[in-house]
């Protein structure tokens, strides 16, 4: 730092600017600036990340969520609509088909969303079951209701009551037995599935980076900026403040000299 | 009031004004790390609250189902610890009183009205304090440049002075 006039019997301006260690602060200040730029795009991926982790976590629990409830409200279903169902076979099957087409789009659902979020793929496990889970649905309307859901929509059959319908009236084959066999099988598999998309959500729960150590991250690297930033703004301000000071005492020793 | 006088402040002078806006835009830049950190807290508020809004949509759809007829639903409506972090001490308090049973529909829903209830809280009071931060940088951003100005003035006129002399 600079000191006052007291060796004024010297020619004072040179050696007192040379004594001011300005080019080490101006390094400094250049490389905490650099600190500060490298931190900064460290801190703006830090922050991405945390966003990431969030929305992970986000999907983890909605997808939980929904296979809890679906669970509780699917498997149920198709267990009391196969009671009525036999009971009142085919009249009575309304709520069973409604049931299978709910699990049937359901299925399709849970591939779709896993393969957007989950990173699963066409050959994981989890798709070829929700995949064979999909094709039983299709299996229990073709074999006990005697027409398959393909080809119901290409008779134009959109609903559960004009496909009973049909299947009453028209040319659908039901077969009590076959039904039997296929609804009890496929409830089973639904359970099935619910539990390995359970199993697969907590897997990838586990590969989702830790929240709050990526937050601690993130807060320290905001530290590292605050510190830089206030580091560079006083070594600049320093130095322009160094600067004014010897600027008037070079000035007041070139009047005192003057006026010798 | 002649405009020499006012503005005739000498070397000295000159270093205490290059003090004060130094000051001034040192507070500036406090004041926005104190809006970026603001920010960063914003993040995990919006994912605690999206967090918290699952389970009100959980809790909804569990209300109409056949599950919830025949018996209830079980969900710990709790938030991740670092949800619990921004919340205050009492607000903890009031949730971890409801840990008796965690999974019952009654705590669960007073759970998720307690978080959400403090969350928005928490919310509004960044969202005022972001605001008036963000009035103090720009003010203490101009009274910086105003400083300067003084200064920038007052070389000017040593400038003329000297060329005159």
């Amino acid at each position: 730092m600079l000191r006052d006039t007291e060796t004024s019997s010297v020619p004072a301006r040179s050696p007192k600017l040379q004594r001011a260690p300005i080019g080490r602060m101006v390094a400094l200040s250049l490389g905490t600036a650099g600190v500060f730029g490298v931190n900064s795009i460290f801190f703006f991926i830090s922050q991405n990340h945390l966003g990431n982790i969030a929305s992970s976590i986000e999907n983890l629990q909605a997808l939980d969520h929904t296979i809890s409830n679906e669970r509780n409200e699917i498997i149920p279903a198709l267990r009391q609509g196969q009671k009525l169902c036999l009971n009142s076979f085919p009249d009575g099957c309304q709520p069973y088909v409604e049931a299978l087409l709910f699990l049937r789009n359901r299925a399709s659902d849970y591939s779709a969303a896993l393969e957007a979020d989950f990173e699963a793929t066409e050959n994981s496990p989890i798709i070829k079951e929700l995949t064979a889970l999909s094709d039983a649905t299709n299996q229990v309307a073709a074999q006990g209701y005697g027409l398959s859901f393909p080809r119901a929509k290409s008779l134009g059959i959109f609903s559960p009551e004009a496909y009973i319908g049909f299947v009453k009236d028209n040319e659908g084959k039901p077969n009590a037995a076959a039904f039997e066999t296929q609804s009890t099988a496929i409830a089973i598999k639904a359970v099935k599935v619910f539990n390995g998309l359970s199993d697969y959500s907590s897997a990838y729960a586990k590969t989702v980076p830790n929240f709050q150590a990526t937050q601690t991250l993130t807060t320290t690297l905001y530290w590292i900026i605050v510190l830089a930033e206030i580091l560079v703004f006083s070594l600049v301000g320093s130095i322009a403040l160094l600067n004014t000071r010897a600027e008037a005492l070079s000035k007041k020793t070139a009047l005192r000299d003057g006026s010798q | 009031m002649n405009k020499h006088v006012l503005f005739g402040f000498g070397a000295s002078d000159r270093l205490l004004l290059l003090a004060f806006s130094l000051a001034a835009g040192l507070t500036s830049v406090i004041v926005g790390q104190k809006v970026l950190s603001i920010e960063n807290t914003a993040i995990t508020v919006s994912h605690c609250q999206r967090l918290n809004l699952q389970n009100i949509f959980f809790i909804n759809q569990a209300h109409s189902s056949v599950a919830s007829i025949n018996g209830g639903y079980k969900l710990s409506a709790r938030l991740p610890r670092y949800c619990d972090g921004l919340l205050p001490r009492a607000t903890v308090g009031t949730l971890e009183s409801l840990q008796a049973d965690p999974v019952s529909p009654v705590a669960s829903e007073d759970a998720i009205r307690i978080y959400s209830d403090a969350l928005s809280a928490i919310e509004d009071r960044d969202s005022e304090l972001k605001r008036n931060l963000l009035i103090t940088l720009v003010a203490f951003n101009v009274l910086a440049l105003a400083i300067e100005s003084l200064i920038l003035y007052r070389e000017r006129k040593n400038l003329e002075t000297e060329s005159d002399g």
